[in-house]
């Protein structure tokens, strides 16, 4: 690889990782999806530093091209993130659908207890 | 000086009524909140008086959502101290005392732990293992000595209820919490506390689990440790 690249590489790379941990720090990306992002960015600094893991990984899957392989492995992890996202999000639906049911019944039992206090007013 | 004992609980219902009899028992003067992880059996139909409430969440949070509910509780409410009981009665009341004088001592926090004279339940061997590994993980960050970092056994005064009522984790919070406060000079102490083994039910932490748990809990010590 070029050396330039490279460098370019492994300084975004960083970046990349500090950026998320500082979203983390700032309360702004939860811990819990945190996980698949520096796991991720750790890979790529990883990538950046070494491209021989690159060229291994190419000749394991048959691929000639170093660059090809780069973006089959982007790719795959795009795909994970994308998919952790979907079942996050699902989950969380699950959990407002419950809220919107649960405000259903209080706003019931509101308009019972208003019901049964004016009745208690005006006999 | 107004106490709440705050008891988590998901699916309890054979261990709670008598844990809730035991606390009344031990300690008349203090304040219980239940808090109903959205449980699926039958707790969501138990009810109780003053000074026992319950909250029924109409969702499950897990234990750092459930918990952060007492603790919100408390600060609405002025309470000076909270203590958190689990409810499947592995925690022993009888300790409670001895956690709330640390607190009038000058403690900020201050947490049961099994593992000081290690007498009564010692939980699995697997399970100590991942403790040692947090304990010196947290010994190595903040140079304090924890025995038992994931006790969910703890007392804690007036300025940590406002703490944990704006920031709880939501996963796995004791050893995050403990050594964000460590980190930010607030007084922590632990005593040596029997706990009982499991009564009923199953614990909500199983192998795969376990894997994700260290890996996760470690990262959040990290982060605790440099967060503002």
């Amino acid at each position: 690889m070029n050396s330039q690249l490279q460098i370019i590489l492994i300084i975004s790379t960083i970046l990349f990782f500090i950026f998320i941990i500082k979203m983390i720090l700032d309360y702004k990306l939860n811990l819990k999806y945190s996980l698949t992002w520096i796991s991720s960015s750790i890979v790529l600094i990883l990538l950046s530093l070494f491209p021989s893991i690159l060229s291994t990984i190419s000749k394991i899957l048959h691929i000639k091209e170093m660059v090809n392989a780069l973006y089959l492995v982007t790719l795959f992890f795009l795909l994970v993130i994308t998919f952790s996202l979907s079942l996050a999000l699902s989950k969380k639906s699950e959990a407002i659908k419950d809220l919107v049911q649960e405000v259903g019944f209080l706003k019931l039992q509101i308009e019972e207890l208003k019901s049964a206090f004016h009745r208690k007013e005006h006999p | 000086m107004k106490v709440l004992i705050i008891v988590p609980a998901f699916n309890e219902s054979e261990n709670l009524l008598s844990l809730i009899e035991n606390l009344r028992i031990t300690c008349p003067n203090y304040d219980i909140l239940i808090i109903n992880d959205c449980s699926t059996d039958s707790t969501k139909f138990f009810s109780f008086s003053p000074p026992i409430y319950k909250i029924d969440l109409p969702s499950n949070l897990g234990i750092g959502g459930a918990v952060q509910t007492g603790y919100k509780f408390a600060c609405n409410n002025g309470y000076d101290i909270a203590i958190q009981v689990d409810g499947d009665g592995q925690h022993n009341p009888s300790y409670i005392y001895d956690l709330i004088d640390q607190i009038n001592s000058g403690y900020n926090l201050c947490l049961g732990s099994r593992f000081i004279n290690k007498t009564g339940f010692q939980s699995t061997f697997l399970r100590r293992i991942g403790i040692k590994y947090f304990s010196s993980l947290i010994t190595l960050i903040t140079k304090e000595k924890i025995t038992d970092p994931t006790s969910g056994f703890r007392a804690c005064d007036k300025n940590i209820i406002n703490l944990f009522s704006n920031k709880y984790p939501v996963d796995y919070p004791e050893p995050e919490t403990l050594v964000y406060l460590l980190k930010h000079n607030f007084k922590v102490k632990e005593i040596p506390v029997l706990m009982n083994e499991r009564e009923n039910g199953v614990s909500s932490i199983n192998f795969i689990k376990s894997i994700y748990y260290m890996i996760k809990v470690s990262l959040g010590i990290l982060l605790a440790a440099i967060s503002k």
